[in-house]
């Protein structure tokens, strides 16, 4: 027993500590995926619409069940990039922008149009 | 009376919404690192918590009886926190199971949802319909063009259901935070939290204006009664059990 080995009991380093949990690799920026993604999302839905008709919608291939497939597959890609330790900090900004394009999205490109038209 | 400075503005509700997901993000940072934990899985179960929570709020409202496709849903149909919650939740639990993560997030999650719903719904409170008439000479008052705009009364007061839901989560978080370590079992303090939200919300929800589905309550209220059993037999099993002591220092 340890307790009983006086060499030991004596020893200047302290015992490895198993409970400690092993230290985070900081591989990829989250911000940057944060950023990369929230900015390629509006980029890729607001720059490919060409305009907003009262009457005809939004003009832009990415109307209808179309709107789905660039999150479908930004989603897909982020998911593993997530789940892969490597990248697992990219993907979890990738994710969080995917998020925040969502949830913010519709209200910045609303106020966006009407203070564009309010200028023409 | 008050009135109602930004009525309609998508950008003050969305600042205002980007302030309190950027404060969750921040707390959660803090909290991750005040208990020591260092699993490099937790910010993608973070990240997943924080996508299917937006996928959530639009998608889990969508009214099959309204005639309208899934995709114009998506677009400019309802969205709503009961369904970025239930959407947060199935991310967290895909986001466990894809990364092999087996602990309770709970915990960790519980403040940082209280506080962005603290903050999120500042930009409710000033850009959308309050409540029902408080049928007093106080609450929010509405323009005529506000209240074309959104549905409401016009130069009565209203009930600021919003304003009450700011302070129900700023009490929890502070209660979450007092209990941050005393409750018996890991993902306990979730289950506390999301309990008394569903109650507080079913309550509010009287006085928030939502369209009534059936037996006078609304679509929320029916969503909550299915649920709150469930919550209230994981109450039971978080109460069956002694308090913790406090502990200072390290919590895992």
């Amino acid at each position: 027993m340890s307790a009983d080995n006086p060499e030991e009991a004596w020893s200047p380093l302290p015992p490895p500590r198993e409970e400690d949990p092993p230290l985070e690799p900081r591989r990829g920026s989250m911000v940057l995926g944060i950023l990369l993604g929230t900015v390629a999302l509006y980029a890729l839905y607001f720059g490919t619409t060409a305009g907003i008709a009262p009457d005809e919608g939004y003009k832009t291939f990415l109307a209808g069940p179309g709107a789905f497939i660039p999150i479908g597959a930004y989603l897909a890609i982020a998911s593993a990039l997530a789940i892969w330790p490597r990248t697992s900090r990219w993907g979890a900004g990738l994710l969080i922008g995917l998020g925040i394009f969502i949830l913010l999205g519709g209200g910045i490109c609303v106020m966006a149009l009407s203070q564009m038209s309010s200028r023409i | 009376m008050v009135g109602l400075p930004f009525a309609g503005d998508g950008l003050v509700h969305a600042g205002a919404l980007g302030l309190g997901i950027l404060a969750a993000l921040l707390f959660y940072a803090f909290e991750k690192r005040r208990r020591g934990l260092s699993d490099p899985r937790l910010w993608p179960i973070a990240g997943f918590a924080v996508a299917f929570g937006a996928i959530g709020s639009r998608v889990l409202t969508w009214d099959f009886s309204r005639q309208v496709s899934l995709a114009e849903w998506w677009g400019n149909g309802d969205r709503s926190i009961l369904a970025g919650l239930v959407g947060a939740w199935l991310g967290v639990h895909l986001g466990k199971r894809l990364t092999g993560y087996g602990e309770s997030t709970g915990d960790l999650l519980a403040p940082a949802v209280a506080l962005a719903l603290v903050i999120g719904r500042v930009g409710c409170l000033l850009t959308e319909l309050p409540g029902t008439p408080t049928g007093g000479a106080w609450g929010i008052s509405l323009t005529p063009g506000q209240a074309e705009m959104l549905g409401g009364l016009p130069g009565v007061g209203l009930h600021p259901s919003f304003a009450y839901e700011i302070v129900f989560h700023a009490a929890a978080f502070a209660l979450m935070w007092r209990f941050r370590d005393r409750l018996p079992g890991p993902g306990d303090l979730f289950i506390c939290y999301v309990t008394f939200y569903a109650l507080f919300r079913f309550g509010v929800e009287f006085v928030r204006g939502n369209e009534v589905l059936w037996l006078g309550m609304s679509r929320p209220q029916w969503f909550l009664l299915a649920i709150l059993p469930l919550l209230f037999w994981r109450m039971l099993r978080v109460f069956g059990k002694p308090l913790r002591p406090k502990v200072e220092g390290r919590v895992a």
